[in-house]
């Protein structure tokens, strides 16, 4: 497990990190949202050590490797918002030589990077230059880099930005992939409908600070039990409504679009659903509104951030 | 030697680029421009002097030809490639993807100036066939030739560091290969002029006061520091001849007449010269590559980026701004090819901002 504990970092008079603190599961991967500024770079600098912080703690199973650069550059395969790629090199130079930066050299680097080439859907562009790839090859390729230590912890910066939606479910399934071989993974991102596919834990973090975080699941149920549920009946509502209002776990109901609109406590739907049928209301559907994530980002973040 | 992924995957690069091409020819075509002079300038003495006029000298004075346009041209060539040695890697953005890799920060500056000693040693291999020629003339051994290859592998270390210091502390690529090109110029003249400028004043003050002068050996100590004053003086040991550093580097008439505070340590440092500026090179390159290495540790130097924090914070509210539109197309579940160019289009900008931001 990793436990990110009140991460505290300071740039001038700016207080980019407040007291960041996360929880990230082994096997997990862990969204992390926020909008632009939050500190989701500064925080992933910082578990790469790349940057220092000023106050805080990162154990990986109860042992802080903040200030520990071995550790760090053992558990982490850090994977930056932008790609580093040389001229010059081919794909498969390209991976031997980052191979050989962690002390692996001729045919077990080769093999090695050959692996991570095939694994990242590269095989074919083996001995392509780097610098002529797409962006979305360019993000693979250096995916497979940041594998190449064989690292427990993936934190990868904003690995689905600019690609295009094919591309983004291949990242998809490699990310499922890695999850399944064990790693843990920490991905950033604003594109929330991606997370909430991929992801089975989040992060919301705000001017440097955790929001809300948990398993998505229990996040998305929380909120949806505050969300009305929409039944729709067979013939007139106004039978309906008249019985509906009367009962007493109903907070509120209202007419929406042909379709009864209520509010309701979480537990208590399927009671009422009960009382419905047995009322001989022909109920045509029963759901609870759904929120999505953008919705969830919206109310936590606070909507002037994220629409001008 | 321990191998270092810095320096290969620096080698398999170069031996790719245009610029190595470029340089390679650069060299070739000056030194054959050089040795044709050479050439020239032997046959006039031969033609118009008799030959048995031909003295030491001539050749003292061919092989200083020779060692200047050698030092000429590597101290041409190493400020520009040390220079962007690691800005180049940082302005890839490469640099901060290898600190998170096992490579100390030292190993990958070390690895980089391994990778240009090796490229020097190439250059020199090249010129070997020219130099061999000219050499031959003056009875110069294989020796003699690796002995010019130290002194100039002990130059290319000192300022190479040096300008792998400045490559790491300056912001842009440019920038950094001109002031290490400042830097090779300073060393190479400063302590001289420095020295002479010194002697000079030492002398006259004496001739003023009718004293005999007394020149102090503390100043040839800052010649250590400058190449040429080792190239100069391993170039007379290859000729033989009574030349030495007193004649190579001051009007020799001050070491006659005046006197030295410290007559054996002067000895001493003349007799030892080249092994003892090799010395101090190396040194002085060490020192160099650890601040360079100082420099790049990222725990170290996190108050590094705070002087741009303004600048920063615009380009960040602009990158924002910008991400914002990338964000958007990037949520909706069906976007027409048109928008995913434009995202990306935006992306690619982000990329161009944040390489000012680093
Ligand atoms: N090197 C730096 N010097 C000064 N300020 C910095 C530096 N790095 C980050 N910041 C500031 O810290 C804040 C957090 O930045 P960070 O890059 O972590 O945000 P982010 O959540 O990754 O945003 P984005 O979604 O745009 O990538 C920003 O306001 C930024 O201006
Ligand atoms: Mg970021």
């Amino acid at each position: 497990m990793i436990k990110i504990e009140n991460l505290k970092k300071r740039f001038g008079r700016f207080q980019a990190l407040d007291g960041l603190s996360l929880e990230i599961n082994d096997g997990d991967i862990f969204g992390f949202v926020g909008p632009n500024g939050a500190g989701k770079t500064t925080t992933m600098r910082i578990c790469a050590g790349l940057l220092k912080a000023d106050s805080g703690a990162v154990y990986i199973d109860d042992v802080n490797v903040l200030g520990k650069q071995n550790e760090i550059k053992q558990y982490f395969g850090y994977m930056p918002d932008f790609f580093g790629v040389y001229d010059n090199l081919k794909v498969i130079e390209y991976m031997e030589f980052f191979a050989a930066a962690y002390g692996m050299y001729g045919k077990d680097a080769y093999n090695l990077s050959c692996e991570l080439i095939e694994l990242v859907n590269l095989g074919d562009k083996k001995d392509f230059m780097v610098d002529t790839l797409s962006r979305g090859m360019k993000q693979r390729l250096c995916l497979a880099r940041c594998l190449i230590h064989n690292p427990s912890l993936l934190v990868l910066d904003e690995p689905a930005s600019g690609l295009d939606p094919k591309t983004r479910v291949e990242l998809k399934e490699i990310l499922k992939n890695l999850q399944q071989m064990g790693k843990t993974i920490l991905i950033s991102s604003h594109i929330l409908t991606e997370l909430a596919e991929m992801c089975n834990a989040i992060g919301i973090v705000d001017k440097g600070k955790t929001v809300l975080q948990g398993n998505i699941d229990t996040i998305m149920n929380d909120i949806n039990s505050a969300n009305p549920i929409i039944v729709g009946v067979e013939g007139e509502l106004d039978n309906a409504l008249r019985f509906i209002k009367e009962q007493v776990e109903v907070k509120d109901v209202f007419v929406e679009d042909g379709k009864l609109s209520i509010k309701i406590n979480g537990q208590e739907d399927a009671q009422l659903l009960r009382k419905l049928i047995m009322n001989d209301i022909s109920v045509t559907s029963f759901i609870r509104k759904q929120s999505n994530l953008e919705t969830l980002f919206m109310n936590t973040v606070g909507k002037s951030e994220v629409v001008e | 030697m321990k191998k270092n992924a810095i320096t290969m995957k620096d080698m398999q690069t170069a031996s790719r680029s245009n610029k190595t091409l470029i340089g390679l020819i650069f060299i070739v075509g000056a030194m054959a421009a050089v040795s044709i002079v050479v050439y020239a300038v032997m046959n006039y003495i031969y033609t118009t002097e008799d030959y048995s006029s031909m003295s030491l000298s001539t050749f003292i004075t061919v092989f200083s030809v020779m060692s200047y346009v050698i030092f000429f041209i590597y101290n041409l060539i190493i400020p520009s490639i040390t220079g962007s040695a690691v800005s180049a890697e940082r302005e890839k953005q490469t640099l901060e993807i290898l600190l998170t890799t096992r490579l100390s920060s030292f190993q990958v500056v070390w690895g980089k100036m391994k990778a240009i000693m090796y490229k020097m040693t190439i250059y020199y291999v090249v010129m070997f066939p020219i130099i061999g020629i000219v050499m031959t003339v003056g009875g110069v051994r294989f020796t003699d030739i690796l002995l010019v290859y130290v002194t100039i592998i002990a130059m290319t270390f000192m300022l190479g560091s040096a300008g792998m210091w400045i490559s790491c502390v300056a912001k842009k690529t440019t920038i950094s290969i001109i002031i290490s090109y400042f830097v090779c110029l300073f060393v190479e003249v400063g302590p001289f002029i420095t020295t002479m400028w010194i002697t000079n004043a030492q002398v006259s003050q004496a001739y003023l006061k009718n004293q005999t002068p007394v020149i102090s050996v503390e100043l040839l100590l800052l010649l250590l520091i400058t190449p040429i004053s080792t190239i100069r003086v391993a170039m007379t040991n290859i000729v033989g001849g009574s030349a030495d550093l007193r004649t190579l580097i001051f009007d020799s008439y001050y070491f006659d007449t005046g006197n030295i505070n410290h007559p054996r340590v002067f000895e001493f440092l003349l007799n030892h010269w080249v092994i003892l500026s090799i010395g101090v090179q190396i040194v002085i390159g060490f020192f160099f590559l650890f601040l360079a290495a100082k420099f790049l540790n990222p725990v170290l130097s996190a108050n590094v980026k705070k002087k741009g924090r303004n600048k920063t914070a615009n380009i960040q509210t602009s990158r924002a701004r910008r991400n914002k539109n990338t964000t958007d197309s990037g949520e909706t579940e069906e976007i027409t090819s048109e928008e995913v160019t434009d995202s990306v289009e935006t992306i690619s900008d982000n990329t161009e901002t944040t390489e000012e931001t680093v």
